[in-house]
């Protein structure tokens, strides 16, 4: 049965008393809570003059659920019947008539008489539908006298709807012709029979209609005013954005892109995605992390939704951490990176997580050779949607695969993720969403020791819509990692040692249109941060293992940001905003006094100084500008620059070039203060055909400050003196990034191509050692030339190829360069640090995904995916080492994959 | 010229396959019309028996958008006439013809009606009935015609302004045949009506009075009529509507293509004959309203026209139409017949129509419901990933379709028949492109198809939701026409609806009409639309001459 509701109708009439008075028995006044429509008609006509008439079968089901008050019956029947397929005729004697479809004449004209009956003229009887220019329209009925017949009508534009001044109406053999007036009319005069009217617009295109010319009559004609007026156009707002987004630097990458490249073990990668752009790169095969534009792997935000990712990968860097199948996109900032984000001196990753279907049940998942996963999604109800995904490796036979030499025999692998996102909506203007992520990772390379490490982050969110201009989004959450080592050599040394960082976080950001030209953007972000440097405890009852603890460090970091996105006009559009970052480092902690002006070394320590719980210990604030224009030379092409400022108060102590897991975390303190730096970028943004070609070419120069270095043997773990280990390095860094991207076509892919140097220095300042005798040095990851192809091969829809290549400079090394006795042993000397390269990288991966047939209605969509990672076979190096033998030091290469490695998977989705 | 007409119509029935299935497109009845084009024009020596046309109208006073029902037989020879298409044409003072309706004939009989659009203007006109040949195989009993007045409130007649009417009405003497319970029946109020003399009767009713007409329901000859009748080709029409079409300038070996869409659709095909005449027979395919005409490859057809199925006449010098005036005094009058129509036409009017579709077309050795697949945003797409059958081909930059003949196991070479709806496709690069987001289903013959006297390297056939071609391009050389098809069957209706009112619903009785029939007897309520109206009765008088008897009978409030 169908039920509708009409509002509450609010009538004022501003009639005279006398008018009022006669017309009140025919206004409806009354409360109709759900009566049906002949119930209401019987009320009405009770207490009114009218009469309904009707067909029965015509009003069953409708219902009437209003108040007028005193109301005409003309809107209350309006209202009632505005979902309904009735229509209603009043006559002058008060009869109301419903008819279904079509409106009944139920009135005679009386003008009927004072007419004037020439020239009569009737409408055109055919209809302006796709098929306007083939149609024979017949005009007019026949009428006696004569050979001509006159056709009036009124041409309007298509995309306006206005009418068009200045057409030319014209038929083609006789050549009379007429011009439209102001309103769009014309009259014209024609040989009676079949003709064909043309229609010429200034400066648009020639349309026809045909005629079957009886009688005077009307011909309309809705005509284009553009050349492509008819045609589609098919807008691609991603290839758009490139050229027209602000910001300059910023990498998307959608899960379509990601399913185009090899997937490699079995999985659709994000990092191996972006690996692929131009900027982004790793320092080796198979590593945790990535470096953009220079910075080291802890100078990228990596953010799952609200959360940080401390650690982004499993299994040695084979797989990033998150999950692909719940994942909807990601977008990289390299430079350009908004106000609202901050913390780190590189980039931001975001990554933003999939959610749950509204219509059904669904799921996803694969089986590969070495993980397999299974997400499910779908809706609780109306207005609760949900997504889980799990992932689990279950096989150690990759690690065969190592390079033999590794000795890596023993060794064992397993990890496990699992994330799920709830997203319910309040009602209109608010929706809140719960997002948890869990992962552990667990390997040992000998029986007897066992490294973990795990992510754990939750965190809520509520979005309230305030109205059309402003939204706000007010989440808090908490961040967790931890890695531990547990040694169980024997039992008398078993120990196990651990670490971890809590990040609990709450932020505030708003978002609001001013106008059509500003979008504001603005809040405050907060993080309280709790970190375990490092615990070495005995394992098992006979551990004599001394137990050592380093004190935690706390810390709060606060910072308000505001950000406008103003389009001053159609070229010009500028992104600037500032974001202030306050920090404060808290006890307890019993720190050294060195001697002013001398190195942080022990020697130069003078006193001791006592901090209680929650006391400050030394604080750290300053802006960070971001700026950034895009200025379009044309529709498909424009040049940006930007300069940004950020600062980073987390450093990840590695001494490696690599992200590995037993790397931990430090808060800057007082003495090792925020890292800073400040970027400068100009790039030139071209389209090419139709949008279909994108193509990038941007220049960067990078200075940082407060960078941490190592002096030589340095130790990392346990060392609750590290202000005596690090160095306070400068850095700079500067490069060129060209991208070509073809996102369509049978034949589509990118190229990507960087020319980039990444330079440390110790600062001059620094006492304890000064690197390279203070000259500018190659940071671990500084390899000039990288290049990234991708190529993708649409055989069909099912099966399509992809060829992926990457080349890149070898990474740097500090080699020995002599032996000496000392001491009554052989010790070795180094070269100048990062003074030579490995060999350069090279490798091609070659993939086909088989996809299912396009049969809709299956029980699961499922493809196969197959290839071989490094087709070539290159012994890629990894790193160089060198082992003393037979009395001499004896170098070799370790690359982790140096055969051909051939992998298949099979993906459902459901 | 002499060759039996029924030897001809059977040499030239094609064998064809047939296949059930709604709103499938109707992939033509085919049939040879050559036989026709030997048939030049109304010829007396044509070996066809005169048709015998009769019909009756319950009423000649309308309002625009009323239908005009019309109870019609054709007779030939003593026996039901094997024609299965009858027109009713409206046709104004001047010869010209205003409207026009093509309903089935079952046994020789219809009962259907003309419906009168808001488009004619208010006149006296001449509702003449026929088959496309009785008129020219007999001119006096070939076509059956009578007066009616129409009103068309927007457009009043050209002389409209006296004051008075002078239109005076007695009853005729001999109007015994009929007779009723009372002269003044009050509304509401029931009275009986009877007949004397059945055998005479051929038809009777008690309708509103026509105050605009004084020989109201008399039928005319054609001998008082017409001076002469243009002279076209003889088309019996014993299988459907014959669609005729002329061009200019013809080439006899080009194929034309005529499609004809509707809530059905169907394909048939054609060459000119010498003088440029194209035949396309649409069986009994109704369900219809547009068709469209294309030559071979899509080729223009310069000056092609659509020939009218109606008849152009002359009338005789001395014939006029009784002038339609109406004095303003009638205001009150009319206002109770716009309301009479609006109540008859949408509350009171029953009866059904034939819903039943032609259902003929191809049997497909592959069917594809496109909504069974994943969407792909070209018909290229469609192909290539989920039609084995079919191979999309590059020659000469453009894109072509080869079908796989799966009765000798090779590959055609040329495109294949692609239809939309039915309509034929000549721009396979075109289609290749055109995204197939409004089509539904794909059929695929993978074999030879004959259509007529043309062998074709398999066909391609979509269909849309809506019988809109997807949205597809029509070919600019195509000719689309308005061209309304055959009127379906009514079935049944019921004349009794007229001598009492109904009671679905709740709606004044505002009938027009209180009895239309031969000579049953009944029992009859009177309306509540007040004042005169006629009881007429056409028998066949003692010398075998039609006559009408008419008697006034005045409904009181």
């Amino acid at each position: 049965m169908r039920r509708f509701t009409t509002g509450f109708i609010c009538f004022l009439g501003l009639f005279s008393l006398q008018t009022l008075a006669q017309q009140t028995s025919d206004r409806i006044t009354g409360f109709y809570p759900g009566v049906t429509l002949e119930r209401f008609m019987e009320l009405t006509e009770r207490e009114t003059s009218f009469n309904f008439y009707f067909k029965k079968s015509d009003i069953e089901g409708v219902t009437v659920n209003l108040q007028a008050n005193n109301d005409r019956l003309e809107d209350v029947l309006s209202l009632i019947f505005s979902v309904t397929d009735l229509k209603f005729s009043i006559s002058k004697t008060g009869e109301v008539y419903i008819s279904k479809g079509q409106k009944l004449a139920v009135d005679f004209p009386e003008s009927f008489f004072s007419k004037v009956s020439e020239n009569q003229s009737t409408p055109s009887l055919g209809q302006e539908d796709e098929f306007v220019r083939n149609r024979r329209y017949v005009i007019g009925v026949p009428s006696g006298a004569g050979n001509t017949a006159t056709i009036r009508g009124q041409v309007i534009s298509l995309e306006k709807e206005e009418p068009i001044q200045g057409a030319i109406i014209y038929e083609k053999l006789s050549q009379s012709q007429t011009i439209t007036d102001k309103e769009g009319r014309y009259e014209l005069t024609v040989p009676k029979g079949n003709q064909t009217i043309l229609v010429q617009n200034i400066g648009g295109y020639t349309e026809q209609r045909l005629i079957d010319l009886q009688g005077d009559g009307e011909l309309n004609m809705s005509i284009g005013e553009g050349v492509f007026a008819l045609s589609e156009v098919v807008v691609r707002s991603g290839a758009l954005s490139n050229v027209t987004r602000p910001e300059m630097g910023v990498q998307s990458l959608s899960v379509q892109q990601m399913r185009k490249l090899p997937a490699v073990m079995g999985e659709v990668d994000i990092l191996k995605g972006l690996l692929t752009m131009p900027g982004v790169n790793t320092a080796g095969e198979a590593s945790v992390g990535f470096n953009v534009r220079g910075g080291a792997a802890d100078q990228n935000l990596i953010l799952f939704d609200q959360n940080t990712l401390f650690n982004p990968s499993h299994l040695f860097g084979f797989f990033s951490s998150v999950n692909s199948d719940m994942v909807e996109g990601v977008e990289l900032y390299k430079a350009g990176i908004p106000a609202s984000l901050g913390g780190r001196l590189s980039s931001v990753l975001q990554v933003t997580p999939k959610l749950g279907r509204t219509d059904k049940i669904g799921g996803s998942g694969g089986i590969g050779p070495l993980t397999s996963r299974l997400s499910l999604d779908g809706p609780l109800g109306n207005k609760t949607t949900f997504i889980l995904g799990a992932r689990m490796t279950y096989s150690d036979w990759l690690l065969d695969f190592l390079e033999e030499r590794a000795d890596l025999g023993a060794s064992r692998a397993f990890f496990a993720d699992f994330n799920g996102t709830i997203q319910h909506q309040l009602n209109e203007k608010n929706v809140l969403r719960f997002t948890g992520y869990y992962s552990e990772d667990k390997f040992q390379f000998d029986p007897d020791t066992v490294y973990s490490y795990s992510n754990q982050n939750i965190a809520l969110s509520w979005t309230h819509y305030f109205n059309d201009q402003v939204e706000a989004t007010f989440s808090v959450g908490q961040d967790a990692y931890d890695f531990q080592v547990q040694g169980e050599d024997n039992p008398l040394n078993s120990y196990r040692y651990n670490f971890n960082i809590r990040q609990r976080f709450i932020k505030a950001q708003f978002r609001q249109e001013k106008g059509d030209r500003h979008i504001f953007s603005y809040g405050v972000h907060a993080n309280w941060f709790d970190l375990n440097p490092g615990e070495n405890a005995p394992f098992g009852t006979e551990s004599i293992v001394i137990p050592e603890k380093l004190p935690s460090e706390k810390a709060l970091e606060t910072s308000f940001f505001f950000g406008d996105e103003f389009e001053v006009n159609e070229q010009l559009t500028i992104s600037g905003g500032l974001r202030y970052n306050l920090y404060g480092y808290f006890g307890p902690q019993t720190l050294p006094v060195y001697a002013d002006g001398a190195p942080n070394l022990p020697e130069n320590i003078t006193g001791e100084q006592n901090y209680n719980s929650g006391e400050l210990v030394n604080s750290y604030h300053g802006p960070e500008f971001r700026l950034s224009g895009r200025y379009a030379l044309t529709n498909w092409s424009s040049i940006k620059a930007g300069v940004n400022t950020m600062r980073q108060n987390i450093h990840l102590l590695s001494n490696s070039s690599v992200i590995t897991p037993t790397d931990s975390w430090k808060l800057s303190d007082a003495f090792i203060a925020p890292q800073r730096g400040i970027q400068y970028a100009l790039g030139y943004f071209q389209n090419f055909n139709n949008n279909t070609i994108e193509f990038s070419a941007e220049v960067y120069y990078r200075t940082m400050q407060n960078l941490l270095d190592y002096r030589s043997g340095a130790s990392i773990v346990l060392n609750d003196r590290i202000e005596q280990d690090v160095l306070v390095t400068k850095g700079r860094a500067y490069g060129l990034e060209l991208y070509l991207l073809k996102s369509s076509g049978k034949l589509n892919g990118s190229i990507a191509y960087t020319y980039s140097r990444s330079l440390l220095q110790t600062d001059s300042s620094e006492g304890k050692e000064q690197i390279n005798r203070s000259e500018w040095y190659p940071s671990n990851f500084d390899q000039p030339h990288n290049a990234n192809i991708v190529l993708n091969y649409e055989l069909s829809r099912r099966v399509n190829t992809t060829l992926a290549g990457k080349y890149s400079t070898g990474r740097p090394l500090t080699l020995p360069v002599a032996k000496f006795e000392y001491g009554g042993s052989e010790r070795v000397f180094f070269g100048d640090r990062n003074s030579v390269r490995i060999p350069d990288y090279f490798r091609l991966d070659f993939s086909v995904n088989l996809e299912g047939s396009h049969k809709v209605k299956k029980l699961a969509h499922a493809s196969w995916s197959l290839g071989v990672y490094n087709i070539l076979g290159r012994a890629n190096p990894y790193s160089v080492y060198y082992v003393p033998e037979d009395g001499k030091l004896q170098g070799y290469q370790l690359s982790i994959f140096a055969k051909p490695i051939p992998f298949i998977s099979y993906n459902f989705r459901f | 010229m002499n060759v039996p007409l029924r030897t001809k119509i059977l040499k030239c029935l094609d064998n064809f396959q047939w296949k059930v299935g709604p709103n499938i497109f109707v992939l033509g009845v085919v049939f040879c019309l050559l036989f026709f084009k030997s048939m030049n024009s109304v010829n007396a020596q044509v070996d066809l028996p005169k048709e015998l046309v009769r019909f009756s109208i319950p009423k000649t006073l309308y309002l625009v958008e009323e239908k005009i029902w019309f109870d019609a037989e054709v007779n030939s020879g003593g026996n039901a006439t094997p024609s299965q298409i009858l027109y009713a044409e409206l046709v104004d003072r001047y010869s010209n013809s205003v409207t026009h309706t093509k309903v089935p004939l079952e046994e020789g009989k219809s009962l259907n009606y003309l419906l009168l659009s808001d488009a004619i203007p208010s006149d006296q006109y001449l509702l003449r009935l026929y088959t496309r040949i009785s008129p020219y195989l007999d001119l006096e009993m070939g076509i059956a015609q009578q007066f009616v007045t129409v009103i068309n409130p927007k457009i009043p007649p050209k002389q409209s302004k006296i004051k008075s009417n002078s239109v005076k009405k007695q009853d005729s003497p001999a109007a015994s045949l009929g007779q009723v319970s009372s002269f003044n029946p009050r509304s509401g109020k029931l009275f009986d009506l009877s007949f004397a003399g059945s055998e005479q009767i051929r038809a009777a009713g008690i309708s509103i009075s026509n105050p605009y007409l004084v020989l109201e329901q008399n039928q005319l000859l054609s001998s008082e009529v017409y001076a002469s009748i243009a002279k076209k080709t003889l088309l019996p029409e014993l299988f459907g509507h014959i669609v005729e079409s002329k061009v200019p300038n013809p080439d006899t070996t080009l194929t034309y293509f005529l499609s004809l869409h509707g809530k059905q659709s169907a394909l048939y095909t054609d060459r000119a004959d010498a003088e440029g005449q194209i035949l396309f027979d649409a069986g009994g395919l109704s369900h219809w309203d547009r068709l469209i005409i294309q030559l071979e490859d899509g080729a223009e057809m310069e000056g092609l026209e659509i020939i009218p199925p109606v008849i152009t006449t002359k009338f005789l010098a001395g014939f006029e139409f009784p002038q339609l005036t109406i004095p303003e005094s009638d205001l009150d009058f009319l206002a109770q017949l716009q309301k009479a129509a609006a109540v008859e036409t949408y509350y009171i009017e029953s009866y059904d129509q034939d819903s039943l579709e032609i259902v003929t077309g191809f049997v497909a050795d592959h069917i594809y419901h496109l909504d069974d697949y994943t969407r792909f945003e070209s018909v290229e797409t469609i192909v290539r990933e989920y039609v084995p059958s079919v191979f999309v081909r590059t020659r000469d930059k453009r894109k072509e379709f080869r079908l796989i003949n799966e009765a000798v196991k090779l590959v055609f070479e040329t495109n294949p028949l692609i239809l939309i709806d039915a309509m034929p496709v000549f721009n396979s690069d075109l289609l290749s492109s055109f995204n197939p987001k409004f089509l539904s289903k794909l059929e695929v013959l993978n074999r030879e198809f004959y259509l007529n006297d043309r062998i074709y390297p398999g066909v391609l056939s979509f269909s849309s939701y809506e019988n809109n071609f997807g949205l597809y391009p029509l070919e600019p050389s195509a000719r689309f026409f308005d061209y309304l098809g055959l009127q379906p069957k009514v079935s049944p209706l019921d004349k009794s609806q007229f001598t009492q009112p109904t009671a679905e619903g709740k709606y004044p009785d505002f009938r027009t009409i209180l009895y239309w029939g031969k000579s049953e007897s009944s029992s009859i309520t009177a309306p509540g639309t007040i004042g005169e109206f006629i009881l007429w009765v056409r028998y066949l008088d003692d010398s075998g001459k039609i006559q009408v008897s008419k008697k006034t009978i005045t409904i009181a409030p």
